[in-house]
């Protein structure tokens, strides 16, 4: 393999500068320098666990990291590193996802508090590399936490947050920090970092309550459960992801007197006195925040309500943000073939009893570009929309 | 509807006999079900299997709760699991014992009628190696219900194809034998009081289990496996011991019992499963294995909570 | 050489593994984990593959295990236990165990865990070179869901899913040589051991766990359901798969090879084929020809193995010898 050279800045440099998405979350990986990360390479996240690797080359990071020979034995690895008592962490897209599926599962009901950068990617097949949702999609029931960046800046802010969230003791589950393939993870933009002694403060010491390694204090992990005792212990976990909500508060209220920039599980952008709305994962909301501020100019009372916590879905506060909305377009991301497009689904939920008309879109399926004329159109179509409507394709040559 | 529930030890062919019952009665002309239970339990662990039949299509899939019947074929379960649970004192309770049925009814404690069969002994007699099918004769004809033609129709089709002729031959005759060992009588369908919460009575919450389903190291040893032994178990001669441990390494249950100076003392036998290793690995032919009464057999004594 | 009262007397002190799981009545397994588990001085950790032994001594809420245990999936116990080996010396490296000194990480799984579904995995960590000691406790089968073939089963053994009938003669294949897909990795410790052989495996473990990277043991271990034998000659059994040369006992230090028990005298193979009701089928007459090519299978690979360690002894005399 030809040597490369990654152009790093200095360690000790803080402040604003041009960074991708992948370079950003990898920047937050060596600050919070986790004790183990176990990767495998896969496209578009491959350059998160190279820039990783670079940092420990360099001696600018310590941890061990696992060179898997699958996706599925990296989640396994961090599982058990995770569960010994190591703070540790994994990253992958799509396929990568898709194979390590089997795990994260039985990571979260273990309880282990895994961070996961993940770079969203198509899945097979056919075979393709570009952004979209339904590898998180695949990920939806495993328990596991899901968080969408917007942008690379969130990117890194959620990545540096993610420990916390991941361990904190009434938490406890693998937290997935998702970022749009190639849009995000390989887009240059500005990033503002924190000092490394900050992020090192702020995410603190790596606890568990039953660490494997107690030698002296011997625990089983991951006993055989028949019926009379598997439901209970998947209510159990359950309160796990019950308890994210006040968790993000507390960790998001930290992160924003670190760093000046205050985060919510959702984010309504100029809902106040919205009739129409656009509800969205990922970087497609600032696609759409360019389109309501244009449309806004011109009178229209039109919002969005970005999506940050996919898992947990903050369900009431995005019934309350949409209270006064008449008409709301549900764009997904990924397709749930013979039932409602995932996110839809769960907002049909959010809504129910609402006096609000739905509306489904599928866009950007494999890397399909969605531009500001369909984001306008959507909202044009909102003005007539009434109750349920078939979804429509943005984008698709029909 | 009748609800019949078996009692077993995984290898006694509870859920075989649920089968031949059901094919039996579909003979008969009812509509049936038969369902085993599925754990991590292997051969000689207490295990159950149920019945149902009726006379129009069945279609609840819900357990069985409140029986109308249990059949026990193994005498030792009768110390280690609760099995006239549910059974309402209208129901019938069968089992393979050579005990009576006064000794039977002051050991579970149940008002109702009591049917007791010595399978085990018939079951030889009849050249058979499993006393279940015996003890579905004694069924038939405590119950009235179906008649042991019928019954011996239920094995050959649910038998025909897994034994050779002359085992099939062996298993009717078991039936007969069964059949013929007990009184007639009828069965009258019990009034049920469903218990919604049944069999996890008495378990945790779940808001007080463990994260994570951890569990404290080293919990098992309160399970006593005892109870899996057949009427068997390992006697030493200490005088020919030699303590070479031979028994003590072979041992699969950890049963082998040595001093703080690592000499042979005895056997757990609320652990120990009668495998007989033991006795095989000794040079000195220091252990026997010798016949032991399922009443009388350690380890049965009703588990703490 | 740990001896028999030297295991016991570590018993004695902690019970790593209790009585009181649900293995059947005559089971092997336990039989190799205490042989192994009783070999070790250091405090264990276990990693267990998804399987018999695993469903069997963990029924939530018990567990028959006394040492740190982890269970993740089927497939995945090496790199399961790649993880915790990584974890254990990240944080002995900034002085943040629990409990500082030297552990031994084991990993107990079945052989369709090991030849079959996590055979990618092992490989994997016997390729990073993660200081771990593999147990594969190898009955030849999946026992766990009721005796299905394994890339482990022996040609002609009928199973659930290779039964015998009119028109076979049972599994139609040859086993795979693990130990040799083992050893490919250049990995320092390599051996093939037997339930009945206590000494020999009691040693083997001992140099595997002295050693600086993975080692792999692959214990031969009866099941008595699945094999089809009276429970209580499963030692017997095992002992016959040494003594007729099916199931050698050797090892491999650093890619060398040696026998570490011959059997004084063969035994033709029918003599451990015949008390097992899985080749009951081979002994009637329409399928004697089957049979009849079991022996030279096995005569083939036992003069292979002794070539190979006959290479192997004088390559290491010749490596003792003074340059001329």
């Amino acid at each position: 393999m030809a040597h490369r050279t990654l152009e790093l800045p200095p360690a000790e440099a803080v402040g604003t500068r041009s960074l991708t998405g992948s370079e950003a979350v990898a920047h937050a990986i060596r600050q919070i320098d986790p004790d183990v990360m176990a990767v495998y390479p896969i496209t578009p996240q491959t350059p998160i666990i190279e820039m990783v690797a670079r940092f420990v080359a360099d001696g600018r990071a310590t941890t061990q990291i696992i060179n898997a020979e699958s996706e599925h034995s990296a989640m396994s690895a961090a599982v058990g590193a995770a569960l010994a008592g190591a703070r540790s962490m994994t990253a992958t897209s799509s396929q990568g996802l898709a194979l390590m599926i089997e795990v994260v599962y039985i990571a979260a009901s273990m309880r282990a508090p895994i961070v996961m950068a993940v770079a969203n990617r198509a899945l097979s097949g056919p075979i393709n590399i570009h952004c979209d949702h339904s590898d998180s999609m695949l990920a939806r029931d495993s328990g596991a936490v899901q968080i969408f960046a917007e942008n690379a800046q969130e990117a890194y802010d959620f990545m540096v947050m993610a420990p916390r969230l991941a361990e904190h003791p009434d938490v406890l589950l693998p937290v997935m920090i998702c970022q749009d393939g190639f849009t995000i993870s390989h887009s240059a933009e500005p990033v503002s970092l924190l000092a490394d002694d900050a992020v090192r403060s702020f995410v603190g010491e790596y606890r568990v309550p039953y660490p494997l390694l107690d030698v002296g204090r011997p625990t089983t992990h991951g006993p055989f459960a028949m019926p009379d005792y598997y439901f209970e212990l998947k209510r159990r976990q359950g309160d796990a992801m019950d308890a994210l909500a006040h968790v993000w508060c507390d960790v998001a209220g930290d992160f924003a007197g670190v760093s000046g920039r205050p985060y919510g599980l959702h984010e309504a952008y100029r809902l106040d006195d919205a009739d129409r709305a656009i509800v969205v994962l990922g970087s497609t909301a600032g696609t759409v925040k360019d389109v309501v501020d244009e449309l806004r100019c011109s009178g229209e009372r039109v919002g969005l309500l970005k999506i940050t916590g996919f898992r947990p879905f903050p369900e009431r506060s995005i019934a309350a943000g949409l209270s006064g909305v008449r008409s709301v377009a549900v764009l997904d991301r990924a397709l749930s073939p013979g039932g409602p497009a995932p996110l839809l689904a769960m907002m049909a939920a959010a809504l129910y009893g609402m006096p609000v008309a739905l509306r489904s879109y599928v866009y950007g399926l494999g890397g399909r570009d969605l531009g500001l004329d369909h984001i306008r159109r959507v909202f044009t179509e909102l003005k007539v929309a009434r109750g349920r409507s078939a979804v429509r394709y943005l984008g698709l040559r029909d | 509807m009748i609800e019949i529930r078996w009692h077993g030890r995984g290898g006694q062919g509870a859920k075989t006999v649920s089968q031949l019952w059901a094919a039996a009665l579909l003979e008969a002309g009812k509509w049936v079900q038969a369902f085993p239970e599925y754990g991590p339990e292997r051969s000689g662990a207490p295990v159950q299997a149920y019945n149902r039949s009726d006379d129009s299509a069945i279609r609840r899939r819900a357990a069985v709760t409140s029986p109308d019947v249990v059949v026990v074929l193994d005498p030792s379960l009768l110390a280690e699991v609760d099995v006239t649970a549910g059974l309402d004192p209208g129901g019938l309770l069968l089992v393979n014992t050579e005990e009576s049925v006064s000794a039977v009814r002051e050991r579970v404690g149940f008002e109702g009628r009591i049917v007791c069969v010595p399978g085990d002994r018939l079951a030889i007699g009849a050249g058979a190696t499993k006393a279940n099918v015996v003890v579905a004769g004694a069924l038939a004809k405590a119950l009235g219900d179906p008649p042991v033609a019928t019954l011996k129709e239920g094995a050959r089709i649910a038998l025909g194809g897994k034994l050779s002729p002359a085992a099939l031959a062996t298993t009717v005759a078991a039936i007969e034998a069964g059949y013929g060992a007990v009184s007639a009588g009828r069965c009258v369908p019990v009034s049920r009081t469903p218990r919604a919460d049944g069999p996890t009575r008495g378990l945790k919450r779940y808001r007080d289990l463990a994260v994570g389903a951890v569990v404290a190291a080293g919990t098992a040893g309160r399970t006593r496996t005892g109870g899996w032994r057949t009427g068997q178990r390992p006697d030493v001669e200490l005088r020919r011991c030699i303590n070479c441990l031979l028994c003590w390494v072979y041992c699969p249950d950890s049963a082998v019992e040595l001093s703080d100076e690592v000499v042979f003392v005895g056997f757990d036998y609320d652990l120990c499963k009668g495998c007989a290793l033991c006795v095989e690995a000794c040079p000195t032919g220091a252990i026997a294995m010798v016949a032991e009464s399922p009443a009388l057999r350690p380890g049965l004594a009703p588990q703490g909570k | 050489m740990p001896s028999l009262k030297t295991m016991a007397r570590r018993e004695r002190r902690q019970s790593r593994f209790q009585g009181g799981h649900s293995l059947c009545r005559g089971c092997g397994v336990p039989i190799a984990v205490r042989a192994v588990l009783n070999s070790i001085e250091t405090p264990v950790v276990v990693v267990n593959a998804t399987g018999c032994l695993e469903v069997a001594t963990t029924r939530y809420p018990a567990t028959a295990w006394n040492v740190p245990w982890l269970h993740v999936a089927f497939e995945n116990a090496a790199a399961a236990a790649s993880g915790v080996e990584t974890a254990y010396r990240a944080l002995r490296r900034r002085g943040a165990l629990p409990v500082d000194g030297p552990m031994t990480f084991v990993v107990f799984a079945g052989d369709g865990g090991t030849y079959d579904i996590g055979l990618q995995a092992l490989s994997g960590a016997l390729e990073r070179g993660h200081r771990l000691l593999y147990v594969c406790y190898d009955n030849e089968a999946y026992m766990n869901t009721g005796i299905q073939r394994s890339s482990a089963t022996p040609f002609g053994a009928s199973t659930s899913t290779s039964p015998a009938g009119l028109e076979s003669f049972g599994k139609l294949e040859r086993r795979k040589d693990i130990t040799a897909i083992v050893v490919a990795h250049h990995i320092p410790y390599v051996a093939q051991a037997s339930i009945s052989h206590w000494q020999d495996l009691s040693d083997k473990v001992a140099r595997a766990t002295s050693m600086d990277g993975p080692a792999f043991i692959n214990v031969l271990t009866t099941c008595q359901l699945g094999w089809g034998h009276e429970p209580r000659l499963a030692i017997r059994i095992a002992r016959l798969a040494v003594e007729t040369c099916f199931w050698p006992l050797y090892e491999v230090v650093h890619g060398r090879y040696r026998l570490t028990e011959g059997p004084l005298r063969k035994l033709p193979i029918e003599a451990w084929l015949r008390p097992q009701a899985r080749f009951s089928h081979l002994f009637a007459p329409e399928n004697r020809r089957w049979l009849a090519e079991i022996q030279p299978q096995v005569d083939r690979e036992w003069e292979d193995l002794l070539a190979r360690c006959a290479l192997d002894a004088s390559a290491s005399d010749a490596a003792r010898e003074p340059p001329p």
